[in-house]
């Protein structure tokens, strides 16, 4: 609740700015319905962070972490040692024991809790003498600050320079061919660092670019190897190895991804040119395929030339129809393609349309052509396609060719698309339809269904497609709607089973048929209140005698914590008031016993004065607005705000009443009902928030100080005037 | 000696009142309006077309962006992204003034010792690039952010505490956005010495059948008020760029910074020329860097120098703005391609 309040400032104030376009000001989202789950197609999706998102790219991140890397890297040690140790004993080990302790333990001194340690000091020295260099490594390749807050290092060349002559060394008389790849990696990185690339490629090619064991390790070298390449300007070189890195380890593919950034035709033709496998020209084509912004249909189609069954063209395909559904299925019935063209046979958006139908021509003659991998991952894919561009024959021909066999996923994926083609169904009027959708319900497809049947073909009543749920009505109350909303759930059984689903889910507190009974005291309660905010006294009677014991005895929306009919000097101090429960009923009651009490002629000061008292505290500035409202902001008018009448009866009852005392009273009364409409007046409306302190003299000039002058005027002396010069601050600088 | 004639009192009082008069007349007299120009490019290394522009207008004020602060792919806080490369020092007779441009994200999520550190580390950036680059610069320095509601208080205090790391530049200003100045109580002023109100990028992005987002007289008028006055000084920034606007399915994708216009117009294999400024591309392929699809509309946006002269004139009549400088955004080589120095010129004369 505190959110969607949030929310309706927040959307409040934008107003003041809608009409200016400059730049700035306001954050606005894009929402779709996205029904083509990718979490259902493609579940162990190696390629997941090219998932089409909201936040574009953002996803592509998970590539790159840290975790990710270490964990790899812990696997392959884990194979290098002959003795099982935990993965975390091993994490440990390698990165963050101190280098004092591994120093230490290579001394054969000290004693450690770490397992891997203390095996490693007893049996394998060589690997105690590898990761010290490893660990000295990191202090020269790990340069670049992290955070903004840490300091910056200036490379020391000099002594990179001494740590490659050291591990050159090593490497050489290194008789372990695992820890020997990984001194090779480490004065890989290290040269790269230090700039002196020409002695890095050197190294790779007669050391290790022949390597019969490509492992992670290898994969990780050639990574910086291809980042040498570049920086010796040799792109296709660099490109074509980052390709490679990113085929074979996952745990390179985010610098791999963004590393390949071919910019003209040519660069892209030579890079074309100097592949060596299909499976690299496939790489190619998937990374500019699922780029920011992309289209992809022309590089799914080159992938598919290239192999039908690559691994790559499910993640694109799945990418391209999100991307198509966050434009076809806008939010906003203006913007929404599908909607426009099914309600108006209207094509908002002709492009995107004819690339859906082209997508779904290629996903067709693809499973035609049957020489694809996962047949039933296409014929749903161009099932749900078919569903987009509005020709749900195909879909279903399509689902009747799926396999017996299918996967959780996919079975979830089709129960989606089954829903939402049947509240498409044009073949069925739309009380069918509704009423059809019990037996395959997926809640998944509620919001679109919710946005689907608003169009008024589909005669959903009153309120159920005006898009307002209960929140709504609790932020600002609608007798129309609450009325219409009382007849609803008294009369459910008419309805059919989605309106009685949507009215459930809208606008029930209770979604349980047992709690009917509740959920009309509910909905009376909120009845009888904007009954009182109307000013319908009688009809506010009415509602609020419905209501059942059970209920009064529990709701505590029903009473107000003080009796309206007082009256307090500084509506922010209440210390005077006596706190006790006050029904909304009895308060119409007496209301309405007084107001015919005013009809019928002759009425006291004091029936005038109760009357003003209970409009007054009752609007946005009275102890018990919660009489007439459920939201009170703390930046802008909610509920009844308007003191017009408060001041009215005041004012008379000043006017009735033979006591000074009591016409002091009435007349600062009608003052406070006065000032509170200056601010209104002065917002015109409820649609603004934050007044700026106003100046007192400027709220006489408007004449809101009327009741002020008179009681300069004519009532010092008397015991409420002087208390008022004590109390009112207001007051005290009007009169001096 | 005094001559007799001097000490007539007559010709005294006349001297002192002739005095005196030039003394108000010479007080009275208006600066004139300065000329200056931002320098956006990575790499400082001014062209002769450029350095003959700023020889040729009188725009002794070069401001400098040095770099930018934004999220990098991998970083999990704000970092100093895209450096300023100087290839060759400006001549000296330029003030140099250092502009950093902070996306309006790098304020989200943070916290005032966040805030704190990253005003001390980007002063410190700009002390590291100031001496690597040997870059001499003013007293000003200048911060570009679009602020909003949300991150307001951070921004401003990272302002604040910008000003305490730097006190070597006495000028602390900023750019200011139209709908900031139009809303200065909504929005909140920024604690600075002066603002640099931007008059450009008023159009909408989103829609295709915009003619120019850049800049537009009938939306600038609907900001520009005589009544109100910004609680701070402003100099005016106005655009003197284009840029080609990349609209697929609909939406604009992608922006293309001073797009060849020649190839634009002349080459008919790659682009058809549709109405006014926009150009569909025939075929997928690479242009400028970017790889482009068949279909693809790319809708070249400048602005008329004429229509520039006269959002000035509108400054000039409807605004209570009364500029120091008018800066315009932004120097590049090929800037005369598109507005000449005479151009210029006449830009300078509507407020002097």
């Amino acid at each position: 609740m505190r959110t969607l309040r949030n929310l309706a400032l927040f959307l409040i104030s934008l107003i003041g700015y809608q009409n200016l376009q400059a730049c700035g000001g306001w954050e606005d989202y894009d929402t779709y319905f996205r029904l083509f789950n990718p979490g259902y197609m493609l579940p162990d999706n190696q390629f997941g962070p090219i998932t089409y998102s909201d936040e574009p790219w953002s996803n592509i991140n998970s590539w790159f972490t840290f975790e990710a890397q270490h964990e790899d890297n812990i696997t392959c040690w884990k194979k290098h040692f002959p003795v099982s140790f935990s993965s975390k004993s091993i994490q440990d080990f390698i990165y963050t024991i101190e280098v004092e302790q591994l120093e230490a333990a290579r001394e054969g001194h000290g004693n450690s809790s770490n397992q891997v340690l203390n095996w490693v000091k007893k049996n394998d020295p060589e690997t105690l003498t590898y990761l010290l260099f490893a660990r000295s490594c990191e202090n020269h390749c790990n340069i670049e600050p992290y955070y903004y807050w840490e300091e910056k290092e200036e490379k020391d060349v000099p002594s990179m320079n001494q740590l490659i002559e050291t591990g050159t060394k090593q490497y050489k008389q290194c008789t372990n061919a695992f820890l020997k790849q990984r001194y090779g990696f480490q004065l890989v990185k290290l040269m790269r660092y230090a700039g002196q690339y020409d002695q890095c490629l050197n190294f790779w090619k007669q050391e290790l670019q022949t390597s019969k064991n490509k492992n992670l390790i290898w994969y990780w070298t050639l990574d910086h190897i291809a980042g040498v390449q570049l920086l010796l300007g040799n792109q296709t070189e660099g490109w074509k190895n980052f390709i490679t890195v990113f085929q074979n380890c996952p745990s390179k593919r985010y610098s791999s991804y963004y590393s390949i950034k071919i910019d003209s035709d040519e660069a892209w033709n030579n890079l074309y040119n100097a592949c060596e496998t299909t499976g690299q020209k496939e790489t190619m084509h998937f990374i500019r395929g699922s780029h920011l912004g992309s289209i992809a249909l022309s590089d799914v189609k080159a992938i598919y030339e290239l192999n039908p069954k690559s691994a790559y063209l499910p993640a694109l395909i799945s990418r391209e129809i999100n991307k198509m559904e966050s434009i076809l299925l806008q939010n906003d019935p203006d913007d929404n393609a599908y909607y426009q063209l099914y309600y108006n046979q209207n094509v908002i958006n002709e492009e995107i349309m004819t690339y859906a139908e082209d997508f779904r021509q290629f996903l067709s003659q693809a499973i035609t052509d049957t020489k694809i991998n996962k047949p039933d991952f296409w014929k749903i894919s161009a099932a749900y396609l078919s569903f987009l561009t509005q020709k749900p024959d195909n879909s279903y021909a399509l689902l009747g060719t799926l396999s017996n066999n299918l996967s959780a996923g996919f079975t979830n994926q089709i129960s989606i698309l089954k829903n939402v083609l049947l509240l498409t169904n044009k073949n069925k009027n739309a009380l069918a339809r509704q009423n059809e959708l019990k037996e395959i319900w997926n809640v998944e497809v509620k919001d679109f269904a919710y946005f689907f049947f608003q169009h008024p073909s589909n005669k959903l009543p009153f309120p159920l497609a005006s898009g307002k749920r209960m929140y709504n009505l609790r932020t600002q109350l609608d007798t129309k709607s609450l009325e219409a909303l009382v007849d609803l759930t008294e009369n459910h059984t008419q309805l059919t089973w989605f309106a009685n689903y949507m009215l459930e889910d809208h606008f029930l507190p209770k979604a349980n048929s047992q709690e009917q009974a509740y959920n009309l005291d509910y909905l009376n309660e909120m009845l009888g209140t904007s009954y009182l905010a109307d000013e319908e006294t009688e009809k506010a009677i009415e509602a609020f005698s419905r209501l059942s014991e059970s209920f009064k005895a529990q709701n505590e929306d029903f009473y107000l914590d003080y009796n309206p009919f007082n009256s307090v000097m500084n509506d922010r101090d209440r210390s005077s008031l006596n706190a006790k429960p006050y029904s909304k009923l009895k308060f119409a009651k007496t209301l309405h016993t007084i107001e015919q009490v005013v009809d019928a002629g002759n009425p006291t000061a004091m029936d005038l004065f109760l009357l003003g008292n209970a409009f007054y505290n009752s609007t946005y500035f009275g102890f018990a607005w919660d009489a007439k409202a459920y939201y009170h902001s703390g930046s802008y008018y909610t509920g009844v705000f308007d003191c017009y009448m408060a001041r009215s009866y005041y004012t008379e009852a000043a006017q009735v009443a033979e006591d000074r005392e009591m016409q002091a009273k009435c007349y600062y009364m009608a003052a406070k009902a006065n000032q509170n409409l200056y601010y209104t007046d002065k917002v015109s409306g409820k649609e603004y928030y934050w007044i700026q302190p106003d100046n007192q003299d400027s709220i006489a000039a408007k004449g809101n100080r009327a009741e002020f002058e008179i009681l300069q005027n004519n009532y010092q002396g008397t015991e409420f005037y002087n208390d008022l010069i004590e109390e009112c601050k207001y007051f005290d600088f009007y009169i001096n | 000696m005094i001559p007799a004639s001097m000490t007539n009192n007559h010709f005294m009082k006349q001297l002192l009142l002739c005095m005196v008069t030039l003394l108000a007349l010479n007080g009275c007299q208006k600066v004139p309006t300065e000329t200056a120009f931002y320098h956006w490019e990575q790499t400082v290394d001014l062209q002769e077309p450029e350095l003959t522009l700023l020889e040729q207008v009188k725009a002794t004020n070069l401001y400098l962006r040095i770099f930018d602060i934004d999220y990098k792919d991998k970083s999990k806080a704000p970092a100093f992204l895209s450096l300023v490369n100087v290839k060759q020092i400006p001549p000296a007779e330029y003030n140099l003034i250092p502009c950093i441009f902070i996306t309006n994200r790098s304020f989200k999520g943070v916290n005032y010792p966040l805030t704190d550190s990253l005003a001390r580390r980007t002063a410190s950036q700009i002390r590291h690039l100031q001496k690597k680059n040997k870059l001499s610069f003013g007293d000003e320095i200048q911060i570009d952010c679009d602020w909003t509601p949300s991150t307001r208080n951070y921004y401003f205090a990272f302002l604040k505490y910008l000003r305490d790391y730097l006190p070597e530049f006495t000028t602390l200003s900023a750019t200011i956005r139209l709908h900031q100045y139009k809303y200065p109580k909504k929005t909140g002023v920024p604690p600075i010495d002066k603002g640099s109100l931007m008059l450009y990028n008023m159009g909408n992005f989103e829609k295709p059948d915009a003619k120019n987002a850049i800049y537009d007289n009938a939306i600038l008028k609907q900001y520009l008020s005589k009544t109100q006055q910004y609680p701070l000084h402003l100099d005016i920034a106005m655009p003197v760029f284009n840029w080609a606007l990349v609209f697929r399915f609909g939406k604009a994708v992608k922006i293309i910074h001073n797009p060849r216009i020649t190839d634009l117009k002349e080459n008919k294999d790659f682009f058809a020329h549709q109405e006014d400024n926009r150009y569909k591309v025939l075929h997928n392929g690479y242009w400028q860097g970017l790889y482009l699809y068949k279909g693809d509309i790319l809708r070249l946006d400048q602005v008329k120098a004429e229509d520039i002269e006269k959002g000035l004139e509108l400054v000039k009549k409807q605004s209570n703005i009364e500029p120091q400088r008018i800066i315009y955004y932004h120097l590049f080589e090929e800037i005369t391609e598109i507005y000449s120095y005479e151009n210029f010129k006449k830009f300078s004369t509507v407020f002097n």
